[in-house]
């Protein structure tokens, strides 16, 4: 009688060799290179970052939080953030953004809108800014140029200037 | 790092998948093959299409894949364990001319399937053939009775 058959029947072994792992020169110098790129971006760093710039003039301190590498095609946040420590209320300040730098985006959004388009920035125009008020304008920055992109930041009030320079590095 | 993450899960995922369902559903291609076939163009139509378009996500997706798909291969080389748990092992269709009718029914393979690789090797007859072996990329291979010796099959084209 037939033996009840429990599991596939293998077909018969080949011989057994010693397992042991080589690698050709090519291999050597090849697989380093693309293991490196993974392990990279495991330790984020190919990921988008943000940093912050402060500084503080003549009674105005400003703060920018920008994307210092950012993927291409991505977009990230940008926020300026202006207090009056002129000690008196400002019925107008300005905030100026390098239009040098901005033209290198595909697309950015302001919160609030800007007022003007000058020869050198975008202007956002803040009314009626108490003393000691902190002011935030947001912007939203969609990349579009590869490479490294400086900027300048300054709030200009009557009489008082702060501004921040700071660079974003584009990913292909 | 999302990316290397993201590879990883659906690399890992589909190995598992595809090994799970056996050997049939593979047809020409063997499982890591077929992973491979299957993850290069979806990592490159993600970035065609979503979020992230930039070179550098594709370039890290497609480094991702090729490192895994190599340390999936070494480590099935060197580590039989590894070996057992990734490739599924061939299997007896019919054994000295007899069908394996359990296993047929395990690989979910019909005699007839069986007989059509057998007539491609020149055997028309079941009790004529050794072993009929399902290996791990799908194929049958068939291995003739002594006195049997598999005869190609004629030349279409040929001048006969």
């Amino acid at each position: 009688m037939a033996e009840q058959q429990k599991e596939p029947i293998p077909p018969p072994k080949p011989p057994e060799i010693e397992r042991e792992i080589k690698f050709y020169p090519n291999q050597l110098i090849g697989l380093p290179i693309i293991a490196l790129l993974p392990i990279l971006a495991l330790f984020k760093v190919f990921d988008s970052t943000l940093d912050t710039v402060q500084s503080s003039s003549d009674g105005l301190a400003l703060s920018v939080h920008y994307p210092t590498k950012i993927r291409y095609r991505t977009a990230e946040p940008m926020q300026i953030t202006i207090k009056n420590e002129t000690g008196s209320d400002q019925t107008e300040l300005d905030i100026h953004i390098s239009r040098e730098y901005l033209d290198k985006f595909k697309k950015v959004t302001f919160e609030p809108d800007i007022e003007d388009i000058d020869k050198d920035s975008y202007v956002v125009e803040l009314k009626d800014v108490k003393a000691d008020e902190e002011r935030r304008v947001d912007l939203e920055l969609e990349t579009d140029i590869i490479g490294n992109h400086s900027c300048k930041v300054w709030a200009s009030t009557e009489g008082a200037e702060a501004s921040a320079e700071f660079k974003t590095f584009v990913y292909p | 790092m999302e990316t290397v993450v993201r590879v990883f899960v659906i690399y890992v995922a589909i190995l598992a998948g595809m090994r799970m369902m056996g050997k049939r559903e593979f047809g020409q291609l063997s499982p890591s093959e077929f992973v491979i076939l299957l993850l290069i163009p979806e990592i490159v139509s993600t970035t065609l299409n979503q979020n992230d378009t930039s070179v550098t996500n594709a370039l890290i997706g497609l480094a991702t894949i090729m490192l895994l798909v190599f340390l999936t291969s070494m480590l099935t080389h060197r580590f039989k364990k590894v070996e057992k748990l990734i490739s599924d092992s061939a299997a007896v269709l019919v054994l000295n001319g007899k069908p394996l009718q359990k296993t047929m029914t395990w690989e979910r393979v019909n005699p007839e399937e069986v007989m059509t690789e057998a007539r491609k090797s020149g055997i028309e007859e079941m009790s004529k053939i050794k072993y009929a072996v399902l290996e791990p990329d799908g194929k049958i291979s068939i291995v003739p009775m002594e006195g049997e010796e598999s005869s190609s099959p004629p030349d279409e084209g040929g001048l006969g």
